[in-house]
Formats: C-alpha cells, structure tokens, sequence
C-alpha cells in the first residue's frame, strides 16, 4: 500500500471533511466495519486514519455505564482491559482500511489474539475522554500487530502491544465479520 | 583453504546459524522447552512444535528484528523447519 492511495471514505452524511475524509467515523459508520455490538461497541469514534498504518480514536466511558457498578462499587474505574479492547477494536480498523485488507473467509471472524508489553500507568475515570490511537508495526497472513496508547488530556494511562488474528466464527456459532461488499461502495470506498 | 576445510567451516557456520534460529524460537514464543530439544528438521507446525498463525506473525517479526530477513506469508515451506527457515534467513545475510 502507498499514501498516494485514495484516503479512506465511508458513507457520506452531511458531516465535515477534512482531506477528503468523511471522518469522524461514528457508531453507524463504525458497526459496517466491526463486528462488536451493544455495550461491547466500546469505540465512540475515529477522527484520523491513515489507510492501512496508522488510526486514532476516542472512547467515552459514561458514568452510568454497567461495568462501572462493581469496578468498584463507590470507586469507578474504566477496567483496563476495557482500554485494551477499544484499542483492539480501533487496529481492527486500520486494518480494515488497508487497501489490502485481510479477506476474512465466510465464518472468518476478526479477534483479538494476543496482548504483549501492556502497562496500565494511571486509573481512567468515568466522564474522562481518552484519546487512542493504533499503528499498524507487522502484517503475516491474517494476523497483525499493532503498537497502541491511550491518554487522557497530556496523560498517558496504556500503552502496549496488542495482536489480531482470525478465528473460525462457524465453530463460535453466530454470524461472520464481513467487509461492506464491493457493489456496496463506489469506486473510492463510499458506501453507494 | 582446501576445500574440505571450506566445506566443514560453511557446515559450521550453518549449524551455528541455525542454533541462533531456535534460540530465537524459544525466547520469541516463550517455548517451555530447552533451545537443544528442538531439532532442525521438527515441523514447527502441527505435529511438532504445534506453532499457530500468531506465532508465525511473531517468527516473521523475529526473523527481521534479529536477522533482518523477511519471510512471505505465502511461502509455506519456509515454516515447514528449522531448517528450512534458516535457509532462509541464511539466503539474506
């Protein structure tokens, strides 16, 4: 892939451009290219992509969400883990706007595969907005690995390691990742 | 030097090479084995070291970041061995 390959584009609602991308990608845009749902849709939003490099994002923990009621019961803190899921949700879109995406086979389903060198450096509040972001450092077969951060304002609170892979979804049961067909998008990747 | 004692240094060489290519293995993929329990002609897949597609992933980062050699992840013989990845890794130094 090179950067002088057209940026990425999504269904086009009436929202700002910038470069000729229609981001930010928000939670309709973002269920087209993910398979998470309900409370699991961890990604509130991606402001920057670089097509199949680099991406960077937001999560918004609300203060009223359910995991928060016993992590911990008085003291809500965002569970790490969470961090390092929306970070993975967030590579799984850089990857997936790579011109040489992975083509997942039918029952193919993108998962996270591995978790290295991952530090928690402060606790995340509820109503605080982290910043995330994710670059893409390796690609073999339908795996991938990516270097990501969180912050909160100038903080950083994880860093890390985190790896994609391909699971077999007909063995998981349920429906399959998919990519938005091609005669789904026009020649510069609108949705039609 | 003769050619017998050329041949013995580049089968030196070569074992030396693939020595530093199960260590990689080993420390890479945290292998619970010894660096000596793995042979040169062991699958690293299936039967054998019973590797999976994340720790390909991980042998091709090793491979560059210790060897600075690159394995294409259509060239499936290159992780039928040791062996067969030293070659290789030895192609490209």
């Amino acid at each position: 892939m090179t950067r002088s390959e057209p940026a990425l584009r999504v269904r086009p609602p009436a929202r700002a451009t910038a470069g000729g991308l229609r981001l930010p990608l928000l939670a309709h845009d973002l269920e087209q290219i993910l398979p998470h749902r309900g409370a699991f849709a961890l990604l509130d939003r991606v402001d920057e992509i670089e097509a199949g490099v680099r991406a960077a994002g937001a999560l918004l923990p609300g203060r009223g969400a359910s995991y928060l009621e016993g992590h911990f019961p008085g003291r809500p803190v965002v569970p790490g883990v969470l961090l390092i899921e929306a970070l993975a949700q967030l590579s799984g879109v850089v990857l997936w706007s790579a011109a040489d995406a992975v083509t997942l086979p039918p029952d193919g389903l993108g998962v996270l595969a591995g978790v290295k060198r991952t530090r928690f450096r402060r606790p995340v509040l509820p109503g605080e907005e982290v910043r995330l972001r994710s670059e893409l450092t390796a690609r073999f077969g339908g795996c991938a690995e990516f270097t990501v951060r969180a912050a909160v304002g100038r903080s950083l609170v994880a860093e890390g390691v985190v790896q994609l892979g391909v699971a077999d979804a007909g063995a998981l049961g349920g429906p399959a990742l998919k990519r938005p067909a091609e005669d789904e998008t026009n020649e510069t990747g609108e949705m039609k | 030097m003769s050619a017998t004692e050329d041949m013995r240094l580049r089968a030196k060489q070569q074992q030396e090479l693939c020595a530093r290519v199960r260590r990689m293995l080993v420390t890479r993929l945290d292998l619970p084995v010894d660096t000596d329990w793995i042979t040169d002609d062991q699958p690293l897949f299936g039967r054998g070291l019973e590797l999976d597609s994340v720790d390909a992933l991980e042998i091709s980062i090793g491979l560059t970041a210790e060897f600075g050699a690159t394995v294409h992840d259509d060239d499936r013989e290159a992780f039928g061995s040791v062996a067969k990845l030293t070659e290789r890794v030895h192609d490209q130094i």
